[in-house]
């Protein structure tokens, strides 16, 4: 009996999941998967982690290293230089593979995120493997990614600078117009400076909107990666703007009410940076400008930065595939099926 | 090398995690109304909550700052007027800001009171969100309850909504303090959805129509098969074109199968036969 229940209300979950999403519901769809799936997620989570953790590490170690190496044998400067160069481009490969494999987990989440919206089955194994196996996917995705968001910060700050010289050219020889006139100057002239505030605050405020409006039309871009089989990673950058076309600003929300949602453990996270800090100053209100200090409160940002990544990742990630999946449910109609009796 | 390793985990087999329990992606809650009727609604969800809130504190900030904004002008207007000495300047200075501060407290419990009342349980930004609070026995919601729930959310949000946050994430019912308090819980809108489906050809589909049901009575199809198809008919203009291709091709493909028409009554685009399987069930409703 409480097995037909049972039944009877998953289906229903699913008959629900087949509608279009309100802006609300894939927030909490993300996390509902990320509370259920809380433990496994958190262990994978862990372990992307662990691997920025690593080239962190081994930066600090390598330079350390170097600087006593350099010390030790001042006189052999030229094989030093040989020696530098080919650590560095060692590390940086390292690096990369690295914040590839970070990459590849957080996409882990996402597909087993997917696979339970879309009832596939599948081990978890089985899932890190095809993960596994895209890592410079991943990395390639995150490099495209980051060339286009370079390129729309260039590209729009242009363009809001060209409206921004338009205007004051404009508004230069309306003031020049008024004080030749001689009509009530500075009240004029007050009103002249106040209006190129606004003006200035708006036009950095449609900068800010346009960039956070590019990001969102990526934000889901590693699920597509995740998810489908034969797509590269220009294919997923492709696959995402394609699909989030019209639904810029529903993503932009999305993604603002997603943070909301996790601010009280970014905010925890924060009281980690600040709390000793502030102890720090009461004990010796001299302290906080000493090496020490600024060492300290950049391990604490560091270690803050961390825990919040380790414990908002598998809601994000979760997230994300339910944005992947509610738009492909919308403009696609994926999950418009006739089921078979 | 990828092919070959898939083949063989298939065969391996490994513990399986996605094998546990179905998740749960909605939560419903079941109440008693006076009258003994057991209802179930389905829970706003902590989503369109934090979407709600951060719609109506937009508002307020708006609010906020123009009245800060009034406070300010009007001070300095009454000092330049009275053409007052700075010692007494300051004394009326306090006595704005604390005025200011009230009319600031007043205003952010104020609007929470204000249109939870006056539109039983809604604020603009629930509205925008389609949430409604309700009291626990389905009945809408007073003025009490919105006071006690605007009074006692300074608590719910206290350091970054964190009191309101844990208590909604951890309980069943997804209450925040104030809910607790209140009696009430806050539930998803029944969506009245307008259905906007558009019948490209009346007359071709009512052809088809006619065609299907004499070669078919259609009884081997399910209402659930009738939502979809009425589903994808009131949501193809949202798909891409090709999408729409391949879509309505599935679905008439599916579903002629499980007609078992081995052939249609005539040509036909997938387009145009759902349309018509459309207008057949409802004919055959009105039977």
């Amino acid at each position: 009996m409480s097995n037909a229940m049972n039944q009877v209300t998953s289906l229903s979950q699913f008959t629900r999941l087949r509608q279009p999403l309100s802006i609300g519901d894939v927030v909490s769809v993300g996390l509902a998967i990320a509370k259920q799936r809380w433990s496994l997620f958190s262990g994978i989570a862990l372990r992307s982690i662990a691997w920025l953790v690593i080239p962190l590490v081994g930066i600090i170690v390598g330079s350390g290293f170097l600087a006593v190496v350099a010390n030790a044998s001042s006189e052999s400067q030229v094989s030093n230089v040989g020696a530098i160069v080919l650590l560095f481009v060692a590390s940086l490969v390292l690096s990369l593979f690295c914040f590839g494999k970070y990459l590849a987990n957080a996409g882990l989440i996402s597909r087993i995120a997917f696979n339970d919206l879309s009832q596939r089955e599948e081990t978890v194994r089985d899932a890190s493997r095809v993960t596994r196996s895209r890592t410079w996917s991943y990395l390639g995705a995150s490099f495209v990614y980051g060339i286009i968001l370079i390129a729309a910060l260039i590209g729009l700050g242009i363009v809001f600078s060209v409206i921004f010289a338009i205007f004051a050219v404009l508004i230069t020889g309306i003031t020049v117009g008024f004080s030749s006139g001689n009509v009530r100057n500075s009240s004029a002239m007050g009103v002249v400076g106040l209006l190129s505030a606004i003006v200035l605050l708006v036009l950095m405020l449609g900068y800010f909107i346009g960039v956070v409006w590019v990001m969102a039309r990526f934000f889901f871009s590693e699920v597509p990666l995740s998810v489908e089989s034969k797509i590269g990673a220009i294919g997923a950058i492709d696959r995402s703007w394609e699909l989030s076309k019209r639904s810029g600003w529903r993503l932009m929300t999305i993604t603002t009410v997603g943070f909301l949602v996790t601010l009280p453990i970014t905010a925890l996270g924060q009281l980690i940076v600040v709390l000793p800090l502030i102890l720090l100053k009461l004990g010796d209100p001299s302290a906080t400008s000493s090496a020490f200090a600024t060492g300290l409160s950049s391990l604490l940002n560091l270690v803050a930065t961390l825990l919040i990544t380790l414990l908002t990742m598998g809601f994000w990630q979760s997230v994300k595939a339910v944005v992947y999946f509610d738009l492909l449910n919308c403009r696609e109609g994926q999950a418009l099926q006739i089921q078979d009796d | 090398m990828g092919q070959f390793e898939k083949e063989q985990s298939r065969t391996i087999g490994s513990p399986d995690h996605s094998k546990q329990k179905p998740l749960r992606f909605f939560s419903e809650i079941r109440l008693r109304t006076p009258e003994s009727v057991e209802l179930e609604f389905p829970l706003a969800g902590i989503g369109s909550r934090a979407y709600a809130l951060f719609v109506d504190y937009l508002l307020l900030a708006i609010a906020m700052i123009g009245v800060i904004l009034v406070a300010w002008l009007m001070a300095y207007q009454f000092w330049a007027y009275f053409q007052l000495s700075p010692t007494l300047v300051s004394a009326i200075g306090n006595w704005i800001g604390a005025i200011s501060l009230f009319l600031l407290f007043s205003i952010f419990v104020g609007y929470f009171v204000f249109f939870e009342t006056l539109w039983q349980g809604q604020t603009p930004g629930k509205r925008l969100a389609q949430i409604r609070v309700i009291r626990e026995d389905g009945r809408p919601i007073a003025l009490p309850q919105a006071t006690l729930r605007a009074l006692l959310r300074v608590f719910d949000d206290f350091f970054f909504f964190l009191v309101g946050f844990l208590l909604i994430l951890q309980g069943r019912q997804e209450k925040r303090l104030g809910d607790w308090v209140a009696g009430t819980v806050v539930i998803q809108e029944l969506r009245q959805k307008k259905d906007r489906i558009q019948i490209l050809d009346e007359a071709q589909a009512k052809n088809v129509a006619q065609a299907l049901l004499e070669c078919s009575t259609l009884n081997v199809l399910s209402p659930d098969d009738f939502a979809i198809v009425r589903e994808y008919l009131s949501r193809r203009a949202n798909f891409s074109a090709k999408a729409r291709e391949t879509v309505s091709l599935r679905l008439a493909q599916q579903l002629k199968a499980k007609l078992d028409l081995e052939r249609l009554p005539f040509d036909m685009t997938a387009n145009l036969f759902l349309e018509g399987l459309y207008v057949a069930y409802g004919q055959r409703k009105s039977l």
